[in-house]
Protein backbone atom coordinates (compact mmCIF):
# COMPACT_ATOMS: atom_id res chain seq x y z
CA UNK A 1 0.00 0.00 0.00
CA UNK A 2 1.54 3.10 -0.90
CA UNK A 3 0.59 6.37 -2.49
CA UNK A 4 2.96 5.26 -5.58
CA UNK A 5 0.86 2.10 -6.25
CA UNK A 6 -2.15 4.32 -5.74
CA UNK A 7 -0.67 7.11 -8.46
CA UNK A 8 0.28 4.21 -10.71
CA UNK A 9 -3.25 2.65 -10.90
CA UNK A 10 -4.97 6.45 -10.64
CA UNK A 11 -2.32 7.65 -13.86
CA UNK A 12 -3.23 3.89 -15.88
CA UNK A 13 -7.08 4.83 -15.29
CA UNK A 14 -6.59 8.05 -16.92
CA UNK A 15 -4.59 7.08 -19.98
CA UNK A 16 -6.65 4.04 -20.81
CA UNK A 17 -10.31 4.01 -21.16
CA UNK A 18 -10.71 0.00 -21.93
CA UNK A 19 -8.76 -0.28 -18.68
CA UNK A 20 -11.52 1.67 -16.74
CA UNK A 21 -13.87 -0.02 -17.99
CA UNK A 22 -12.00 -3.28 -17.20
CA UNK A 23 -11.54 -2.01 -13.61
CA UNK A 24 -15.51 -0.39 -13.39
CA UNK A 25 -16.74 -4.39 -14.30
CA UNK A 26 -14.37 -5.90 -11.69
CA UNK A 27 -12.16 -3.79 -9.46
CA UNK A 28 -10.41 -6.09 -7.35
CA UNK A 29 -9.57 -8.54 -10.25
CA UNK A 30 -8.65 -5.36 -12.34
CA UNK A 31 -6.40 -3.67 -9.46
CA UNK A 32 -4.87 -6.89 -7.88
CA UNK A 33 -1.57 -5.84 -9.69
CA UNK A 34 -1.49 -3.05 -7.76
CA UNK A 35 -0.47 -2.86 -4.22
CA UNK A 36 -3.81 -1.24 -2.82
CA UNK A 37 -5.52 -0.57 0.46
CA UNK A 38 -9.01 -0.87 0.66
CA UNK A 39 -9.52 2.72 0.85
CA UNK A 40 -7.83 3.07 -2.67
CA UNK A 41 -9.33 0.65 -4.55
CA UNK A 42 -12.80 2.04 -3.59
CA UNK A 43 -11.60 5.11 -4.92
CA UNK A 44 -10.13 3.83 -7.79
CA UNK A 45 -13.48 1.57 -8.68
CA UNK A 46 -15.55 4.88 -7.83
CA UNK A 47 -12.94 6.30 -10.64
CA UNK A 48 -13.55 4.17 -12.85
CA UNK A 49 -17.12 4.74 -12.84
CA UNK A 50 -16.77 8.53 -13.07
CA UNK A 51 -17.72 9.86 -16.48
CA UNK A 52 -15.70 12.94 -15.59
CA UNK A 53 -12.23 10.87 -15.50
CA UNK A 54 -12.61 11.30 -19.56
CA UNK A 55 -11.41 14.73 -19.62
CA UNK A 56 -8.38 14.67 -18.23
CA UNK A 57 -8.20 11.36 -20.70
CA UNK A 58 -8.88 13.48 -23.54
CA UNK A 59 -6.31 16.30 -22.29
CA UNK A 60 -3.61 13.16 -22.14
CA UNK A 61 -4.09 12.22 -25.53
CA UNK A 62 -4.69 15.79 -26.74
CA UNK A 63 -1.49 16.58 -25.62
CA UNK A 64 0.59 13.45 -26.21
CA UNK A 65 -0.73 14.11 -30.01
CA UNK A 66 -0.06 17.90 -29.95
CA UNK A 67 3.36 16.57 -29.16
CA UNK A 68 3.61 14.93 -33.01
CA UNK A 69 1.78 17.58 -34.34
CA UNK A 70 4.56 19.66 -33.61
CA UNK A 71 7.06 17.52 -34.53
CA UNK A 72 5.92 15.68 -37.69
CA UNK A 73 2.93 17.64 -38.88
CA UNK A 74 2.89 16.18 -42.61
CA UNK A 75 3.37 12.69 -40.86
CA UNK A 76 0.24 13.51 -39.73
CA UNK A 77 -1.73 14.62 -42.67
CA UNK A 78 0.15 11.89 -44.67
CA UNK A 79 -1.94 9.02 -42.35
CA UNK A 80 -5.31 10.98 -42.84
CA UNK A 81 -7.83 11.45 -40.09
CA UNK A 82 -8.61 7.64 -40.05
CA UNK A 83 -5.07 6.29 -40.24
CA UNK A 84 -3.97 8.94 -37.54
CA UNK A 85 -6.50 7.27 -35.39
CA UNK A 86 -5.61 3.99 -35.89
CA UNK A 87 -1.80 4.18 -35.72
CA UNK A 88 -2.18 6.27 -32.57
CA UNK A 89 -4.35 4.01 -30.82
CA UNK A 90 -1.59 1.30 -31.38
CA UNK A 91 0.98 3.06 -30.44
CA UNK A 92 -0.65 4.53 -27.16
CA UNK A 93 -1.51 1.08 -26.46
CA UNK A 94 2.00 0.12 -26.29
CA UNK A 95 2.39 2.25 -23.26
CA UNK A 96 2.65 5.35 -21.88
CA UNK A 97 4.62 8.51 -22.66
CA UNK A 98 8.52 9.15 -21.03
CA UNK A 99 9.11 12.26 -21.78
CA UNK A 100 7.91 15.81 -22.48
CA UNK A 101 10.63 16.02 -24.96
CA UNK A 102 8.58 16.54 -28.25
CA UNK A 103 11.91 15.21 -30.26
CA UNK A 104 12.33 12.28 -28.06
CA UNK A 105 8.23 11.21 -28.26
CA UNK A 106 8.65 11.50 -32.01
CA UNK A 107 11.76 8.96 -32.08
CA UNK A 108 10.03 7.05 -30.09
CA UNK A 109 6.90 7.29 -32.30
CA UNK A 110 9.06 6.89 -35.92
CA UNK A 111 10.50 3.51 -34.53
CA UNK A 112 7.15 2.17 -33.77
CA UNK A 113 5.63 3.41 -36.97
CA UNK A 114 8.67 1.69 -38.78
CA UNK A 115 7.96 -1.64 -37.12
CA UNK A 116 3.96 -1.70 -37.86
CA UNK A 117 5.00 -0.82 -41.39
CA UNK A 118 7.43 -3.53 -41.54
CA UNK A 119 5.18 -6.43 -40.14
CA UNK A 120 2.17 -5.25 -41.86
CA UNK A 121 -0.08 -4.22 -39.03
CA UNK A 122 -0.47 -0.80 -40.80
CA UNK A 123 -0.42 -0.16 -44.17
CA UNK A 124 0.43 3.62 -45.92
CA UNK A 125 1.47 3.82 -49.21
CA UNK A 126 3.44 7.43 -48.16
CA UNK A 127 3.80 7.26 -44.77
CA UNK A 128 7.60 5.61 -44.45
CA UNK A 129 8.74 8.84 -47.24
CA UNK A 130 6.90 11.38 -45.46
CA UNK A 131 7.98 10.09 -41.80
CA UNK A 132 11.46 9.64 -42.71
CA UNK A 133 12.28 13.16 -44.37
CA UNK A 134 10.53 14.66 -41.10
CA UNK A 135 12.44 12.56 -38.76
CA UNK A 136 15.97 13.29 -40.98
CA UNK A 137 15.07 16.86 -40.62
CA UNK A 138 14.31 17.34 -37.04
CA UNK A 139 17.51 15.38 -36.39
CA UNK A 140 19.37 17.39 -39.11
CA UNK A 141 18.41 20.51 -37.94
CA UNK A 142 19.92 20.03 -34.50
CA UNK A 143 23.07 18.53 -35.58
CA UNK A 144 25.13 21.74 -35.54
CA UNK A 145 25.95 20.89 -39.33
CA UNK A 146 26.09 23.86 -42.49
CA UNK A 147 25.94 22.52 -45.74
CA UNK A 148 27.09 26.00 -48.04
CA UNK A 149 24.89 25.90 -51.44
CA UNK A 150 27.00 27.30 -54.46
CA UNK A 151 29.47 25.90 -57.12
CA UNK A 152 31.86 23.61 -55.50
CA UNK A 153 35.20 22.28 -57.22
CA UNK A 154 34.86 19.18 -59.04
CA UNK A 155 38.55 17.23 -58.79
CA UNK A 156 40.14 15.96 -61.82
CA UNK A 157 40.46 12.65 -60.51
CA UNK A 158 37.08 12.39 -59.76
CA UNK A 159 36.69 9.11 -61.73
CA UNK A 160 38.99 7.53 -58.87
CA UNK A 161 37.58 9.25 -55.58
CA UNK A 162 34.77 7.92 -52.88
CA UNK A 163 32.60 10.23 -52.40
CA UNK A 164 30.13 10.36 -49.18
CA UNK A 165 26.70 12.56 -48.83
CA UNK A 166 27.88 16.20 -46.77
CA UNK A 167 27.93 15.39 -43.59
CA UNK A 168 25.05 18.10 -43.64
CA UNK A 169 22.79 16.71 -45.82
CA UNK A 170 20.70 13.34 -45.71
CA UNK A 171 18.95 11.35 -48.38
CA UNK A 172 15.33 10.04 -47.91
CA UNK A 173 14.21 7.76 -50.77
CA UNK A 174 10.81 8.26 -52.04
CA UNK A 175 8.55 6.11 -54.08
CA UNK A 176 6.61 9.03 -55.33
CA UNK A 177 7.66 12.49 -56.32
CA UNK A 178 8.36 14.39 -53.64
CA UNK A 179 7.88 17.65 -54.23
CA UNK A 180 4.38 17.38 -55.44
CA UNK A 181 3.51 14.63 -52.48
CA UNK A 182 4.77 17.67 -50.23
CA UNK A 183 2.92 20.50 -51.89
CA UNK A 184 -0.17 18.31 -51.56
CA UNK A 185 0.09 17.90 -47.94
CA UNK A 186 0.68 21.54 -47.67
CA UNK A 187 -1.87 22.48 -49.53
CA UNK A 188 -4.69 20.21 -47.75
CA UNK A 189 -5.04 17.82 -50.96
CA UNK A 190 -5.61 14.71 -50.25
CA UNK A 191 -2.30 11.90 -52.01
CA UNK A 192 -4.27 10.25 -54.71
CA UNK A 193 -2.61 9.87 -58.42
CA UNK A 194 0.73 9.77 -57.33
CA UNK A 195 2.40 7.36 -59.76
CA UNK A 196 5.48 5.08 -58.09
CA UNK A 197 8.80 5.83 -59.37
CA UNK A 198 12.82 6.16 -58.28
CA UNK A 199 12.74 9.59 -56.25
CA UNK A 200 14.76 10.77 -53.31
CA UNK A 201 14.71 13.99 -51.01
CA UNK A 202 17.97 15.53 -50.17
CA UNK A 203 17.66 17.84 -46.98
CA UNK A 204 20.21 20.23 -46.30
CA UNK A 205 21.33 21.89 -43.00
CA UNK A 206 22.39 25.50 -43.74
CA UNK A 207 22.75 26.80 -40.66
CA UNK A 208 20.70 27.98 -37.16
CA UNK A 209 18.41 25.47 -37.38
CA UNK A 210 17.46 25.87 -40.82
CA UNK A 211 16.92 23.27 -43.91
CA UNK A 212 16.85 23.23 -47.60
CA UNK A 213 15.66 20.29 -49.77
CA UNK A 214 15.99 18.88 -53.30
CA UNK A 215 14.34 16.21 -55.25
CA UNK A 216 16.21 14.14 -57.55
CA UNK A 217 15.31 11.70 -60.07
CA UNK A 218 16.57 8.25 -60.74
CA UNK A 219 19.47 8.42 -61.32
CA UNK A 220 21.23 10.78 -58.89
CA UNK A 221 18.81 8.79 -56.55
CA UNK A 222 21.14 5.81 -57.12
CA UNK A 223 24.45 7.58 -56.85
CA UNK A 224 23.13 9.00 -53.50
CA UNK A 225 22.04 6.02 -51.53
CA UNK A 226 25.48 3.97 -53.33
CA UNK A 227 27.85 6.85 -52.08
CA UNK A 228 29.50 6.47 -48.55
CA UNK A 229 30.95 2.93 -49.42
CA UNK A 230 34.19 2.31 -50.27
CA UNK A 231 33.90 2.10 -54.09
CA UNK A 232 35.40 4.84 -56.40
CA UNK A 233 33.11 7.12 -58.26
CA UNK A 234 34.83 5.04 -61.43
CA UNK A 235 33.58 1.28 -59.68
CA UNK A 236 29.67 2.82 -59.05
CA UNK A 237 29.36 4.29 -62.72
CA UNK A 238 29.76 1.06 -63.84
CA UNK A 239 28.02 -1.24 -60.97
CA UNK A 240 25.12 0.83 -61.52
CA UNK A 241 25.23 2.11 -65.35
CA UNK A 242 25.90 5.59 -64.22
CA UNK A 243 27.26 8.52 -66.37
CA UNK A 244 29.90 10.30 -64.76
CA UNK A 245 28.13 13.50 -65.51
CA UNK A 246 25.27 12.33 -62.59
CA UNK A 247 28.42 12.65 -60.07
CA UNK A 248 29.97 15.52 -61.41
CA UNK A 249 27.11 17.48 -61.05
CA UNK A 250 26.29 16.08 -57.22
CA UNK A 251 29.88 17.23 -56.76
CA UNK A 252 29.57 19.98 -58.11
CA UNK A 253 26.07 21.03 -56.31
CA UNK A 254 28.26 20.30 -52.62
CA UNK A 255 25.69 17.50 -52.00
CA UNK A 256 28.74 14.52 -52.29
CA UNK A 257 32.15 15.55 -50.72
CA UNK A 258 35.50 13.15 -51.10
CA UNK B 1 8.81 17.87 11.80
CA UNK B 2 8.11 21.23 10.18
CA UNK B 3 8.47 25.09 11.67
CA UNK B 4 7.03 27.75 9.94
CA UNK B 5 8.88 30.31 7.99
CA UNK B 6 9.04 33.82 9.83
CA UNK B 7 5.51 35.26 8.39
CA UNK B 8 7.16 38.24 7.24
CA UNK B 9 8.78 36.46 4.75
CA UNK B 10 5.89 36.89 2.26
CA UNK B 11 5.42 40.02 3.78
CA UNK B 12 8.64 41.35 2.23
CA UNK B 13 8.50 40.73 -0.97
CA UNK B 14 8.63 43.34 -3.79
CA UNK B 15 4.83 44.11 -5.44
CA UNK B 16 5.54 43.60 -8.52
CA UNK B 17 2.44 44.11 -10.09
CA UNK B 18 1.39 42.50 -13.46
CA UNK B 19 3.12 39.65 -15.21
CA UNK B 20 2.21 37.93 -18.22
CA UNK B 21 2.92 33.88 -18.38
CA UNK B 22 5.77 33.24 -21.36
CA UNK B 23 5.36 30.66 -23.79
CA UNK B 24 7.32 30.19 -26.79
CA UNK B 25 4.94 32.04 -29.40
CA UNK B 26 4.93 34.86 -27.16
CA UNK B 27 8.24 36.01 -27.85
CA UNK B 28 8.20 38.39 -30.11
CA UNK B 29 5.24 39.79 -28.27
CA UNK B 30 7.20 39.78 -25.09
CA UNK B 31 10.01 41.85 -26.65
CA UNK B 32 7.79 44.73 -28.33
CA UNK B 33 5.55 45.19 -25.35
CA UNK B 34 7.73 44.96 -22.97
CA UNK B 35 5.54 47.83 -21.16
CA UNK B 36 2.73 45.74 -21.24
CA UNK B 37 3.63 44.04 -17.71
CA UNK B 38 5.79 44.58 -14.88
CA UNK B 39 7.41 41.13 -15.02
CA UNK B 40 7.56 37.77 -17.08
CA UNK B 41 6.68 34.27 -15.31
CA UNK B 42 8.78 31.87 -16.87
CA UNK B 43 8.18 27.81 -17.28
CA UNK B 44 11.77 26.93 -16.49
CA UNK B 45 11.66 23.41 -17.83
CA UNK B 46 10.63 24.81 -21.31
CA UNK B 47 14.22 26.44 -21.74
CA UNK B 48 15.81 23.13 -21.17
CA UNK B 49 15.57 19.31 -22.36
CA UNK B 50 15.24 17.30 -19.32
CA UNK B 51 17.68 14.23 -19.86
CA UNK B 52 15.75 12.38 -17.31
CA UNK B 53 16.23 11.65 -13.38
CA UNK B 54 20.19 10.18 -12.67
CA UNK B 55 21.59 11.48 -16.02
CA UNK B 56 25.06 13.47 -16.15
CA UNK B 57 24.24 16.81 -17.55
CA UNK B 58 20.43 16.33 -17.17
CA UNK B 59 19.46 19.41 -18.07
CA UNK B 60 20.23 20.96 -21.18
CA UNK B 61 19.61 24.48 -21.83
CA UNK B 62 18.52 25.18 -24.99
CA UNK B 63 20.86 27.30 -27.37
CA UNK B 64 18.80 30.86 -27.06
CA UNK B 65 17.48 30.57 -23.71
CA UNK B 66 19.70 32.44 -22.37
CA UNK B 67 20.16 35.47 -24.40
CA UNK B 68 16.27 35.85 -24.44
CA UNK B 69 16.46 35.60 -20.84
CA UNK B 70 19.25 38.38 -20.28
CA UNK B 71 17.51 40.71 -22.53
CA UNK B 72 14.15 40.07 -20.38
CA UNK B 73 15.61 40.01 -17.14
CA UNK B 74 17.69 43.68 -18.21
CA UNK B 75 14.10 44.99 -18.13
CA UNK B 76 11.90 43.22 -16.26
CA UNK B 77 12.03 41.01 -13.11
CA UNK B 78 12.05 37.01 -13.87
CA UNK B 79 9.53 34.45 -11.94
CA UNK B 80 9.97 31.01 -11.98
CA UNK B 81 6.56 28.72 -12.29
CA UNK B 82 7.98 25.19 -13.01
CA UNK B 83 5.97 21.83 -14.46
CA UNK B 84 8.99 19.89 -13.37
CA UNK B 85 9.04 19.02 -9.96
CA UNK B 86 5.84 16.75 -9.68
CA UNK B 87 6.14 17.50 -5.71
CA UNK B 88 2.70 15.53 -5.38
CA UNK B 89 4.54 11.97 -6.90
CA UNK B 90 4.71 9.02 -4.74
CA UNK B 91 8.05 8.46 -6.20
CA UNK B 92 11.32 9.91 -4.10
CA UNK B 93 11.58 13.47 -4.60
CA UNK B 94 13.65 14.73 -7.29
CA UNK B 95 16.38 16.55 -5.70
CA UNK B 96 18.13 17.01 -9.08
CA UNK B 97 15.33 19.47 -10.55
CA UNK B 98 15.29 21.07 -7.05
CA UNK B 99 19.14 21.92 -7.50
CA UNK B 100 18.52 23.11 -11.21
CA UNK B 101 15.41 25.37 -10.08
CA UNK B 102 18.10 26.13 -7.02
CA UNK B 103 21.10 27.18 -9.96
CA UNK B 104 18.79 29.39 -12.16
CA UNK B 105 17.09 31.06 -9.15
CA UNK B 106 20.76 31.92 -8.31
CA UNK B 107 21.28 33.11 -11.86
CA UNK B 108 18.07 34.84 -12.65
CA UNK B 109 17.59 36.31 -9.20
CA UNK B 110 13.29 34.99 -9.01
CA UNK B 111 11.99 37.01 -6.13
CA UNK B 112 10.05 33.67 -5.44
CA UNK B 113 9.39 30.44 -6.97
CA UNK B 114 6.40 28.37 -7.41
CA UNK B 115 5.06 24.68 -8.70
CA UNK B 116 1.94 22.89 -9.05
CA UNK B 117 0.48 20.88 -5.53
CA UNK B 118 0.11 17.79 -8.12
CA UNK B 119 1.45 15.30 -9.85
CA UNK B 120 2.29 14.40 -13.13
CA UNK B 121 5.74 12.56 -13.20
CA UNK B 122 6.14 8.96 -11.55
CA UNK B 123 7.83 5.73 -12.10
CA UNK B 124 5.07 3.54 -14.18
CA UNK B 125 4.79 -0.17 -13.72
CA UNK B 126 6.73 -0.57 -16.93
CA UNK B 127 9.87 0.54 -15.38
CA UNK B 128 9.83 3.95 -17.58
CA UNK B 129 9.51 7.08 -15.76
CA UNK B 130 6.66 8.48 -17.38
CA UNK B 131 4.80 11.97 -17.55
CA UNK B 132 1.26 12.35 -18.38
CA UNK B 133 1.48 15.86 -19.42
CA UNK B 134 -1.63 16.22 -17.35
CA UNK B 135 -1.29 17.77 -13.45
CA UNK B 136 -3.23 15.02 -11.64
CA UNK B 137 -4.80 15.48 -8.42
CA UNK B 138 -3.20 14.55 -4.85
CA UNK B 139 -5.55 13.24 -2.18
CA UNK B 140 -6.31 15.59 0.22
CA UNK B 141 -5.30 13.06 3.05
CA UNK B 142 -2.83 13.54 5.99
CA UNK B 143 -0.43 11.09 4.61
CA UNK B 144 0.12 13.30 1.43
CA UNK B 145 0.18 16.27 3.76
CA UNK B 146 2.71 14.89 5.53
CA UNK B 147 4.82 14.41 2.28
CA UNK B 148 4.06 17.47 0.85
CA UNK B 149 5.49 19.22 3.78
CA UNK B 150 8.06 17.47 3.97
CA UNK B 151 8.83 17.89 0.60
CA UNK B 152 8.16 21.77 0.81
CA UNK B 153 10.96 22.18 3.57
CA UNK B 154 13.66 20.56 1.62
CA UNK B 155 12.68 23.07 -1.48
CA UNK B 156 12.71 26.03 1.34
CA UNK B 157 16.01 25.02 2.92
CA UNK B 158 17.40 25.01 -0.43
CA UNK B 159 16.27 27.93 -2.27
CA UNK B 160 16.55 30.96 -0.69
CA UNK B 161 13.33 32.57 -1.65
CA UNK B 162 9.77 31.96 -1.02
CA UNK B 163 8.37 28.81 -2.62
CA UNK B 164 4.44 29.05 -3.96
CA UNK B 165 2.14 25.69 -4.72
CA UNK B 166 -0.40 26.27 -7.33
CA UNK B 167 -4.14 25.00 -6.22
CA UNK B 168 -4.76 22.49 -9.17
CA UNK B 169 -7.22 22.34 -11.59
CA UNK B 170 -9.16 18.76 -11.69
CA UNK B 171 -11.83 17.58 -13.76
CA UNK B 172 -12.86 14.64 -10.77
CA UNK B 173 -12.74 14.40 -7.25
CA UNK B 174 -10.88 11.62 -5.49
CA UNK B 175 -13.66 10.08 -3.50
CA UNK B 176 -13.55 9.60 0.62
CA UNK B 177 -10.39 12.49 0.94
CA UNK B 178 -9.62 13.34 4.72
CA UNK B 179 -10.20 17.46 3.82
CA UNK B 180 -11.34 19.94 1.51
CA UNK B 181 -9.29 21.32 -0.61
CA UNK B 182 -8.73 25.16 1.27
CA UNK B 183 -8.05 22.95 4.32
CA UNK B 184 -5.46 21.03 2.56
CA UNK B 185 -3.85 24.47 1.76
CA UNK B 186 -4.08 26.20 4.51
CA UNK B 187 -2.45 23.36 6.61
CA UNK B 188 -0.12 23.15 4.23
CA UNK B 189 0.51 26.79 4.30
CA UNK B 190 0.67 26.88 8.13
CA UNK B 191 3.10 23.98 8.47
CA UNK B 192 5.61 24.76 6.53
CA UNK B 193 5.30 28.62 5.89
CA UNK B 194 5.18 28.25 2.08
CA UNK B 195 3.19 30.89 0.23
CA UNK B 196 0.19 30.12 -2.43
CA UNK B 197 -0.31 30.78 -6.02
CA UNK B 198 -3.99 31.00 -6.11
CA UNK B 199 -5.11 30.64 -9.28
CA UNK B 200 -8.50 31.49 -9.58
CA UNK B 201 -9.56 30.53 -13.58
CA UNK B 202 -8.55 26.81 -11.36
CA UNK B 203 -10.85 27.15 -9.14
CA UNK B 204 -13.74 28.57 -11.42
CA UNK B 205 -13.25 25.70 -13.59
CA UNK B 206 -13.40 23.06 -10.47
CA UNK B 207 -16.40 24.47 -9.56
CA UNK B 208 -18.27 25.13 -12.85
CA UNK B 209 -17.42 21.52 -13.77
CA UNK B 210 -17.67 19.70 -10.18
CA UNK B 211 -20.71 21.87 -9.01
CA UNK B 212 -19.00 23.19 -5.58
CA UNK B 213 -19.70 26.70 -4.58
CA UNK B 214 -15.92 28.43 -4.76
CA UNK B 215 -16.82 31.34 -2.90
CA UNK B 216 -17.02 28.66 -0.12
CA UNK B 217 -13.89 27.81 -0.51
CA UNK B 218 -12.35 30.83 -1.20
CA UNK B 219 -14.10 31.93 2.06
CA UNK B 220 -12.17 28.96 3.84
CA UNK B 221 -8.98 29.72 2.69
CA UNK B 222 -6.14 31.44 4.28
CA UNK B 223 -5.60 34.55 1.85
CA UNK B 224 -2.78 35.76 4.00
CA UNK B 225 -0.20 33.20 2.44
CA UNK B 226 -1.27 33.96 -1.15
CA UNK B 227 1.74 35.96 -2.86
CA UNK B 228 0.36 34.70 -6.84
CA UNK B 229 -2.69 35.09 -8.75
CA UNK B 230 -3.43 33.14 -11.77
CA UNK B 231 -5.77 34.39 -14.15
CA UNK B 232 -6.25 32.66 -17.72
CA UNK B 233 -9.69 31.97 -19.96
CA UNK B 234 -11.19 28.65 -20.71
CA UNK B 235 -13.78 27.21 -23.51
CA UNK B 236 -16.64 24.65 -23.01
CA UNK B 237 -16.49 21.22 -24.67
CA UNK B 238 -19.21 18.84 -24.90
CA UNK B 239 -20.70 20.31 -21.62
CA UNK B 240 -17.19 20.49 -19.42
CA UNK B 241 -15.16 23.75 -19.13
CA UNK B 242 -11.96 23.03 -19.86
CA UNK B 243 -8.62 25.36 -18.40
CA UNK B 244 -7.21 26.06 -21.86
CA UNK B 245 -5.58 29.04 -21.42
CA UNK B 246 -7.41 29.71 -24.73
CA UNK B 247 -8.58 33.76 -24.46
CA UNK B 248 -10.05 36.18 -22.20
CA UNK B 249 -10.80 35.13 -18.72
CA UNK B 250 -14.14 34.93 -17.91
CA UNK B 251 -16.21 37.72 -15.75
CA UNK B 252 -16.54 35.63 -12.36
CA UNK B 253 -13.07 35.55 -12.39
CA UNK B 254 -12.28 39.08 -12.90
CA UNK B 255 -15.26 39.42 -9.33
CA UNK B 256 -13.42 36.70 -7.66
CA UNK B 257 -10.20 38.61 -8.08
CA UNK B 258 -11.49 41.90 -7.04
CA UNK B 259 -13.26 40.31 -4.28
CA UNK B 260 -10.22 38.45 -2.51
CA UNK B 261 -7.63 41.88 -3.31
CA UNK B 262 -8.73 43.14 0.51
CA UNK B 263 -7.74 39.54 2.03
CA UNK B 264 -4.72 38.65 0.36
CA UNK B 265 -2.14 41.35 1.92
CA UNK B 266 0.71 39.64 0.76
CA UNK B 267 -0.54 39.37 -2.97
CA UNK B 268 2.86 40.46 -4.86
CA UNK B 269 1.63 39.95 -8.46
CA UNK B 270 -1.08 39.14 -10.59
CA UNK B 271 -0.36 36.67 -14.01
CA UNK B 272 -2.26 36.63 -16.70
CA UNK B 273 -1.76 33.02 -18.92
CA UNK B 274 -2.89 32.30 -22.50
CA UNK B 275 -0.89 29.01 -24.30
CA UNK B 276 1.08 29.54 -27.03
CA UNK B 277 -0.51 27.91 -29.82
CA UNK B 278 -3.63 30.28 -29.03
CA UNK B 279 -1.86 33.64 -29.46
CA UNK B 280 -1.80 33.16 -33.15
CA UNK B 281 -5.18 33.22 -33.61
CA UNK B 282 -6.34 35.11 -30.69
CA UNK B 283 -3.49 38.19 -31.33
CA UNK B 284 -1.91 40.83 -29.36
CA UNK B 285 -4.72 43.07 -28.68
CA UNK B 286 -6.95 40.67 -26.18
CA UNK B 287 -3.88 40.05 -24.26
CA UNK B 288 -2.90 43.44 -23.80
CA UNK B 289 -6.78 44.09 -22.80
CA UNK B 290 -6.43 41.46 -20.53
CA UNK B 291 -3.31 43.20 -18.92
CA UNK B 292 -4.38 46.58 -18.95
CA UNK B 293 -7.59 45.33 -16.84
CA UNK B 294 -5.57 43.30 -14.40
CA UNK B 295 -3.37 46.67 -13.34
CA UNK B 296 -6.09 48.39 -13.66
CA UNK B 297 -7.55 46.16 -10.62
CA UNK B 298 -4.66 46.34 -9.11
CA UNK B 299 -4.59 49.88 -9.11
CA UNK B 300 -7.64 50.44 -7.33
CA UNK B 301 -7.18 48.07 -4.57
CA UNK B 302 -3.99 50.99 -4.14
CA UNK B 303 -6.14 53.56 -4.27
Amino acid sequence: MSLQAFQQALTDLVMSPALRARIAEDPPGCLAGYDLSDLEVRRLAALARDPRVRTPTLLHRSFRLSMLANTLPRTCKALGPRGLRDLMHAYWGEGPPRTMQYLKEALRFAEFARGSLRDGSFQNAFLEEVLETEIAGLTLGRAGLTWEPGEHRVPDDLAFRVLRVHPACRVIPWRHDPDAVLAALDGGQPLEGFAEGEHCLLLAATGAGKLTSKAFGPLERRALLAAGGTRTVGDLCAELDLPGRVFVDLVGGGWLVA
Amino acid sequence: MTSPAPTDRLAGLPRLGVGLSYQGTLRRFVLEHLDSFDFLEIIPDIFWADQGRGTAGRFRESADAAPFLAQVAAAKPLIAHSVGLSIGSGDPFDAEHMEQIAAWQERWGFPWHSDHLSFNRLEHASGHFIDTGVTLPVPFDTEVLDLLCERVDRVQSRVPVPFLLENNVYYFEIPEQEMSEAEFLNRLAQRTGCGLLLDLHNIYTNARNLGFDPWEMLGSLDLSRVVEVHLGGGMEVDGVWLDAHSGPCPEEVWVMLEEILPRAPNLSGVVFEMFGNYFPQVGPEPLLAELRRARQVLERRAA
